[in-house]
């Protein structure tokens, strides 16, 4: 290791001080407070990872961890006196009998008339004591997604109780709209009130 | 969190102290009963032991102590030292009052029943520790609610009825609410409210339990944990039977490629070769399929096994809503001077655990009932040439597919001359009519609400006092009660049951395409009816049935759902046939689909309470199905009938294909405007309905079969043009004709309806002259088809 004459190594200090010494600028500090709490390589989360799912020829998205189950289409019963939408009846899985929405009309949306009706399937959202089947035109798969990448939901989609779409997710193959589940559970137990 | 460890410790603490305080009071009534026999020693010993040992473990250093006294006195009774008098067992029994609370606490109540019972517990166990001559005067000793205050009359026992039916029959219960029944004795209750007064009360909330628990025999449990082995075992066998399928196929595929070779080869040897490969795959396609059949046979018999028993899971014996019952009735009776004996028969008969639970107030109301008005004293019953003991006798067995309860009395039973003046002072019936009825239906009305208020007869008013509730409580659980009495022999309650409420058998029947199952057991009769025999009265269907007349109406309307087609133009009419012998209905379904057993679920509590609907369950076919309430579609139906919400079912609409004539729905929220156009189509020959807007318009139009619409435009709820499109929307009436009629008449109101897919647009000045019905005639040509 080179050696550094005394008048060096003294100067050199006086530059370290008052390096360190300097006036912190605010826009630097936050970044680097960003740059160390920010991870270096985005690690994906079980929550981060999506259920993809279509209906009417839109793609949509639900966190795969508030999802509980994905079947076939089974028959749903009307329930006299509660037919009003989004409420469509019950419906029969693996011997529990759950309650069934219509997602197609919180969204606004029809169904897709042409969709294939072997891909259909039911979608079970929520808990096991407090759960919602609704049925869709076909799941796509799970996926995981950064979530750093995802787009606010366009300005007119309102940002009320009767909206359920949470942002856009960007992905290669087309955009899906992550729809928030407790909305929809929220605008589905208001038809059955 | 749990101080000692966790919930489940205390949860089995409870339960132990449950079991075993039933065993000290049985045991204790025994030796009561018969004192120089020993043989309940033995078992009260052991349940004394038992709770020592258990508050030792939850470190109850007070229940400890008592149960150690008790079970040292027991042991002296065992050997002799000393003889088991009337005062010890009464200690012994108080005792077994203060350590049954235990069974009903929740742990954090300990620390208050510790502080609250300390002094009578030291008192009770210097008393236990002292022969029994020696027992201190200021010792408490609990006594049970169900104690009732001395004889008052009827009267003033008609009030506290309802409060007494769900009352705690089990004796450490009861002593948690014993403050109220015991005020104004002289003696203290074993559970004093503190400076508050709050503790009862306090207590009495906390004993309810926050965790629901369910005790399964373990042999039952073993069973179904050894099928559910086996189910396991049996569904590992399919994935063996796919890979020979699987290795078959492309044998197969080999074999068809090697044949269609060698037939283009004309290579007969390999011909040959093909074939008997072919062959060879055939069998061993036999072979398997006859191994699949195997495994499906045993699957379906063991899912079948394990079915019943988890259903059997569930039952319990009749002898745990009877536990406290001899010491009630022992108290009661020693309270009221009388002196009775009581039996119980049919202990160990299995009942579903909440029917079980619906029935201990009912059965305890009877019970008491019977002990304080039905059974004399004894200087009564030695004047009536009877012995001085009464006996009360609590049956219960399985007949008929139902549980019978019966609770007989050898007492004084119930003079039918007297209710019927009663029912006739309470103008309850006409003195013509109530002249004319016998026994049986007398005794009916003891089971009316309030129908004893205003007697002062004992005999009377004592039986009449609750029973409404009685009869409410057990027809809600799809029983029913009778009473039969012979005056001066005694009376007996006859109940029968479900044996469960978790398997119903039903009737699943078809309305608007959708499945609907009614409890067999709730159903008077399901019939055929020829629509060509119904008869009108009052603009409303009714048929003849066993010389009565029975009112019908639709199950579609009725749920507020759309009929099928198809059942309208039936000539036989599928009728449901409900209520009781006096007030009949009949409801209209499309179809009726047979009987199955149904194992009953709750509907989500989220839905509230559904009209019409008491539970769900799932099918044979493995979908849900509704399961209706009969008690509230009666209500229903007679409310919606009396209110005129629920039209009858009129005969036009039963008979409406059946005429050949062309049917006009008109809808108009004017009833002017509705009848002239129904008048005038009416005329030419048109069957005609009418509704009241839009909504009421596609509602008509899907319950039934119609070959028009006409159709006003500004209306309520959903407008003319609204309810165009909106039925337009719907394939099958895409090609239903439409005439639009309104007072609007400038272009753009007529290019709306016509946008909105009208095929005529009219305006109201039609009706002067011919050009209404020339479009009507346009539309769809004359009225007969």
């Amino acid at each position: 290791m080179t050696q550094l004459p005394p008048e060096d190594l003294a100067n050199k200090k006086i530059g370290l001080t008052q390096l360190l010494a300097r006036p912190i600028l605010p826009s630097n500090l936050a970044n680097n407070t960003n740059e160390l709490a920010q991870e270096r390589s985005q690690s994906l989360r079980e929550e981060d990872t999506i259920l993809l799912f279509r209906i009417g020829g839109e793609r949509f998205a639900l966190p795969a961890n508030s999802v509980i189950n994905v079947f076939p289409c089974t028959l749903v019963r009307k329930v006299p006196h509660r037919t009003r939408p989004p409420f469509r009846g019950l419906c029969c899985h693996e011997g529990a009998i759950l309650l069934t929405g219509l997602l197609h009309v919180v969204l606004d949306m029809d169904m897709d008339k042409n969709a294939d009706a072997k891909l259909r399937r039911m979608i079970v959202i929520g808990s096991e004591d407090a759960s919602w089947a609704f049925e869709v035109d076909a799941v796509d798969c799970i996926r995981k997604v950064d979530p750093s990448k995802f787009r606010n939901a366009p300005s007119t989609i309102p940002k009320n109780s009767s909206s359920c779409t949470n942002c856009i997710i960007p992905m290669d193959d087309g955009d899906a709209v992550l729809l928030n589940p407790i909305a929809i559970q929220t605008i589905m137990e208001k038809a059955i009130q | 969190m749990s101080a000692f460890g966790g919930f489940d410790l205390f949860e089995l603490f409870r339960a132990e102290i449950v079991a075993h305080g039933a065993s000290l009071n049985d045991g204790l009534l025994r030796l009561e009963q018969n004192p120089a026999d020993v043989h309940p020693i033995e078992s009260l010993m052991r349940a004394a032991h038992s709770i020592k040992g258990a508050s030792r473990v939850i470190g109850l250093d007070l229940a400890v102590d008592l149960a150690h006294h008790m079970e040292d006195c027991l042991v002296n009774i065992q050997k002799k030292v000393e003889v088991c008098g009337p005062e010890r067992v009464e200690q012994l029994l108080g005792g077994t009052d203060i350590l049954t609370q235990l069974g009903t606490l929740q742990e954090a109540d300990l620390p208050t029943w510790k502080s609250t019972n300390a002094v009578d517990i030291n008192a009770l166990i210097t008393a236990l520790s002292a022969p029994p001559q020696a027992m201190p005067a200021s010792v408490k000793v609990a006594k049970p609610v169900d104690v009732v205050e001395p004889f008052v009359p009827a009267a003033e026992i008609i009030q506290p009825a309802t409060e007494s039916l769900v009352a705690p029959t089990n004796p450490s219960t009861a002593a948690l609410s014993a403050t109220k029944s015991v005020a104004g004795s002289s003696e203290q209750p074993i559970q004093p409210s503190d400076k508050s007064g709050n503790t009862a009360k306090s207590v009495a909330a906390a004993a309810a339990p926050e965790v629901r628990t369910v005790r399964v025999n373990a042999e039952n449990l073993d069973r179904m944990m050894r099928l559910a082995g086996e189910s396991m075992v049996e569904g590992k066998r399919f994935p063996q039977i796919r890979r020979g399928l699987r290795e078959m196929k492309s044998q197969l595929r080999f074999a068809r490629d090697s044949f269609e070779s060698a037939v283009k080869r004309r290579d007969a040897a390999e011909i040959s070769s093909s074939l008997a490969r072919l062959a060879s795959i055939e069998s061993s396609l036999t072979s398997h399929a006859e191994f699949l059949e195997n495994v499906f046979r045993r699957t379906e018999e063991v899912g079948t096994k394990l079915y019943h028993e988890v259903i059997g899971s569930r039952m319990r014996p009749f002898g745990d809503v009877t536990a406290g019952h001899p010491r009630m009735i022992r108290d009661l009776a020693k309270k009221l001077g009388k002196k009775v004996r009581f039996d119980i028969e049919g202990a160990h008969v299995a009942v579903d655990r909440d029917v079980l639970a619906r029935l201990e107030a009912p059965l305890n109301h009877m019970l008491r009932n019977a002990i304080d008005h039905g059974v004399e004293g004894p200087e009564d019953r030695l004047a009536a040439g009877k012995g001085e003991t009464a006996h009360l006798r609590l049956q219960a067995r399985h007949h008929a597919g139902m549980l019978e309860v019966r609770i007989r009395d050898d007492g004084r039973g119930i003079d039918p001359e007297r209710v019927r003046t009663k029912v006739i002072e309470k103008r309850l019936q006409s003195a013509d009519i109530a002249a004319g009825l016998n026994k049986t239906e007398l005794l009916e009305f003891l089971f009316l609400p309030g129908f004893s208020t205003a007697s002062q007869v004992t005999e009377v008013s004592g039986r009449g006092v609750g029973l409404d509730v009685v009869s409410q409580t057990v027809r809600e659980i799809g029983g029913t009660v009778r009473l039969e009495s012979q005056p001066g022999q005694g009376s007996e309650f006859i109940l029968s049951l479900p044996i469960t409420l978790s398997v119903i058998r039903a009737v699943t029947v078809m309305v608007g395409g959708e499945g609907y199952a009614f409890p067999l057991a709730r159903i008077e009769r399901i019939v055929k009816v020829d629509s060509a025999s119904l008869k009108s009265m009052e603009g409303r269907l009714t048929f003849e049935l066993d010389e009565r007349s029975i009112g019908l109406l639709r199950a579609s309307e009725l749920f507020g759902i759309s009929q099928t087609t198809e059942s309208n133009s039936s000539s036989v009419v599928n009728v449901v046939v409900l209520g009781d012998i006096d007030n009949p209905c009949g409801l209209v379904v499309d179809q009726f689909m047979g009987e199955q057993d149904l194992v009953v679920r709750k509907l989500d509590p989220r839905l509230g309470k559904t009209p019409f609907v008491s539970s769900a369950a799932i099918d044979d076919e493995g979908h849900a199905i509704l399961i209706m309430d009969v008690e509230d579609l009666l209500i229903g139906i007679r409310r919606g009938l009396s209110e005129g919400g629920v039209r009858g079912l009129d005969i036009a609409s039963l008979r409406r294909n059946s005429s050949g004539r062309k049917r006009v729905l008109v809808v108009d929220d004017s009833i002017t405007v509705r009848e002239v156009e129904r008048q005038m189509l009416a005329r030419l020959g048109y069957e005609v309905e009418t509704a009241v807007d839009g909504v009421d318009g596609f509602t008509q139009l899907k319950a039934g079969r119609f070959d028009l619409l006409v159709t006003d435009v500004d209306m309520p709820r959903m407008n003319g043009i609204e309810f165009v499109k909106a039925l337009r929307r719907e394939p099958r009436f895409a090609t239903l004709p439409v005439a639009i009629v309104s007072y609007k008449d400038r272009a753009e109101d007529r290019a709306a309806g016509m946008e909105a897919g009208a095929n005529a647009y009219l305006t109201k000045g039609s009706f002067q002259d011919q050009s209404f019905i020339q479009t009507i005639t346009d539309l769809i040509g004359e009225a007969q088809t």
